[in-house]
């Protein structure tokens, strides 16, 4: 009967999507289990742009769209008219990107960009060799998240605007400049390197590299490439998109941040050798290798303290004292066997990124101290900016002890009586989640 | 309380002051300007009784609109925390690496601007109401009706999403008496939620996401596990 019962839950599962006539509109692993918002169509245009909504029939020239935009969109026109694209030789009018016919408009994706600049193209993605985190891939590892696909989508919506750097270049060549000068200066990249788990403005413009930007850099020049020589600091694209490549992922010491990783493999070994090359620009070898080693043994302090604040959390579970326990919260839509097999997520390879709702408090302080303060940390290490790597390491330090004294009170805490599946399965929002996807 | 005390103190010696500074320049605007003192003093700004100095300066040198149109103008004296979820935007970058090459000489209107500053929407086109819709007008200078429908839709759902977070916790919270509950509660409304909105209205995703919706997940789940406790028999 048991086995009967397993058995239907899996046919619902396999055949849910069908079964509610859903899916074909989402991308990704999960497509099945999720419908994009209406804004989706602009952050990831090529997979979901929607044809044919514009107001304007007819087939238009340059000329004459640029006639009745002033109009219209006189702001996009100006700064068109300022742009490489209208100052060159033979301009490069609105059509060339956006197609002719104002009922087929065409949202222009990398691939429109590349057929100009090929070279850029290539490089970007040559990044997916390297997996995620890179630019190429942010967008389809963004929608292939748990949480995205589990969550309503006028919420996640926020994330796309970050990771359509996959998919638009105009994150950091805003349009209709698409300057490259303005994409060289570290501001153009803060929009989305900035917060809790990747502080990358505040842990550079902190940095020694960063103060000197600070208070000189308008008066650089930055139509000159990103070469030695050029600049007198360098900053995030001096440092990640060297003499201008698109693929920035060659000599980042993959995921280093998010989980333990050894830097003295034979594939990081020569990540290191590339980085050294890029220090020497201004400094000898001896600097960029004292300050390798500074940033490993950070990162290795920083791994023994979050493995001894998993082991307290994975101790908790196997007592059976996180509470609500697994099988008392709502399950992601996509994972049938979590419905069979419940179990609390810890650490990053067993899915904690995606698991910072609907958790126990106790797993939401860890998810922080690691997502939030060891993230901090590293960037500040990474970046050169001594004191912020050790504000967070302090921060990871309460954090560690708080979590500790947490889990001794919940060991001599008693539980019964409790509906934890009630307050966990319900409420406004849960059930709103629960119905959107 | 001793905190609103010196506010209240402060607030009124602006006021003294403010409308004296707001009369003087008043004399000759309303004969000058009419329709924009009328609209002014329809403003949140007037009822505060703000100087026109405070935007404009003290200096009548030719630069007073100029320097009301710059984002300093704003920041510098009330604004300092709205300003952040804008300087992250891709707006608010623009705004400062083009610098000097914007002319705020012209009014804020048609894209004049390269990038649109506090002024440019909330006082588009010299509108001294601050009652304006900022959210439509300014927008469609540069992007599509359609753009801008389906950002704010799409927007005004997400505020809704996060509303129906902090709903839930109140539902949970109901009867409580934990302090801690109460502060937590109090950062959902007054900050993060606060900040999703924020983050909408400026196009700023770290304040929608980091700063808005996962930091509401958090407290949300933080309330219900202190509520859940007292329940224990």
């Amino acid at each position: 009967m048991r086995i009967a019962g397993y058995l239907l839950v899996i046919f619902l599962q396999l055949s849910w999507p069908a079964l509610a006539g859903i899916g074909a509109q989402g991308t990704g692993e999960f497509a099945d289990h999720w419908r994009p918002d209406p804004m989706h169509e602009y952050w990831d245009p090529g997979a979901h742009h929607r044809p044919e909504t514009e107001r304007v029939a007819g087939v238009f020239t340059g000329e004459e769209c640029l006639e009745c935009h002033a109009a219209i969109t006189p702001g996009i026109v100006k700064d068109w008219r300022t742009s490489r694209h209208a100052l060159a030789d033979k301009p490069v009018l609105c059509p060339a990107c956006h197609g002719e016919d104002h009922q087929k408009l065409i949202f222009p994706t990398p691939q429109t960009c590349g057929a100009c600049h090929p070279q850029r193209l290539a490089q970007m993605e040559e990044e997916k060799k390297y997996g995620f985190p890179s630019h190429a891939l942010a967008m389809e590892r963004a929608v292939d998240a748990k949480h995205f696909a589990d969550k309503p989508k006028a919420e996640v919506t926020s994330c796309l605007q970050c990771h359509s750097v996959a998919t638009k270049c105009d994150s950091c060549h805003t349009r209709h400049r698409f300057d490259a000068a303005e994409a060289r200066r570290p501001e153009a990249c803060i929009t989305c390197h900035s917060g809790p788990p990747h502080p990358d403005d505040e842990t550079f413009f902190n940095s020694a590299h960063g103060r000197k930007y600070r208070l000189e850099g308008k008066n650089w020049a930055w139509n000159n490439p990103l070469k030695k020589g050029n600049y007198p600091a360098p900053t995030c694209a001096y440092c990640h998109m060297r003499d201008g490549n698109h693929q920035v992922a060659d000599k980042a010491v993959w995921k280093f941040g998010i989980r333990e990783i050894n830097p003295t493999s034979a594939e990081n070994k020569i990540k290191r050798k590339r980085w050294m090359e890029l220090c020497a620009d201004c400094h000898p070898n001896e600097i960029g290798e004292t300050f390798f080693q500074a940033l490993d043994s950070e990162r290795s302090t920083a791994w023994q303290q979050l493995y001894n604040v998993e082991k307290i959390l994975k101790k908790l579970r196997s007592d059976t004292l996180l509470s609500p326990s697994a099988s008392e919260r709502p399950p992601y839509p996509m994972e049938w066997l979590a419905t069979v097999w419940p179990k609390e997520r810890i650490g990053f390879y067993e899915g904690q990124a995606s698991a910072f709702y609907n958790v126990s408090a106790i797993e939401r302080d860890y998810f922080e101290m690691w997502y939030f303060s060891n993230l901090g940390a590293y960037k500040g290490m990474a970046h050169g900016a001594g004191e912020m790597a050790k504000k967070f390491h302090e921060r990871m330090d309460a954090e560690a002890r708080a979590i500790g004294v947490e889990a001794e009170r919940l060991r001599h805490t008693k539980k019964e009586g409790v509906d934890w599946k009630a307050l966990w399965m319900r409420g406004e929002y849960t059930e709103f989640n629960r119905d959107h996807n | 309380m001793r905190h609103a005390l010196w506010w209240t103190i402060l607030i009124a010696m602006w006021s003294i002051q403010g409308r004296a500074w707001a009369e003087e320049c008043l004399s000759c605007h309303r004969q000058r300007d009419p329709l924009l003192t009328a609209a002014w003093e329809k403003s949140r700004h007037a009822r505060a009784e703000l100087p026109c100095e405070s935007c404009h300066g003290t200096a009548h040198d030719g630069g007073m609109a100029a320097r009301a149109r710059r984002d300093q103008a704003c920041v510098s004296a009330c604004h300092a925390q709205e300003h952040g979820s804008h300087a992250l935007s891709k707006h608010g970058v623009i705004a400062v690496l083009e610098g000097e090459r914007m002319d705020f000489n012209l009014p804020l209107k048609e894209g004049n601007q390269r990038a649109p500053t506090c002024a440019y929407c909330h006082m588009h086109d010299n509108a001294h109401d601050m009652t304006s819709v900022a959210r439509d007008r300014p927008c469609r200078d540069c992007h599509s009706p359609r753009f801008v429908e389906t950002w704010f839709a799409s927007g005004d759902n997400m505020v809704e999403i996060g509303r129906m977070k902090l709903r839930e916790a109140e539902a949970v919270a109901a009867g409580s008496a934990d302090p801690e509950v109460g502060r937590l509660l109090h950062g959902m409304r007054d900050l993060h939620l606060r900040n999703v909105r924020l983050g909408v209205g400026h196009a700023s995703p770290d304040d929608q996401w980091w700063h808005g919706h996962p930091a509401l997940d958090g407290d949300l789940l933080r309330i219900k596990s202190l509520v859940g406790e007292r329940m224990t028999r």
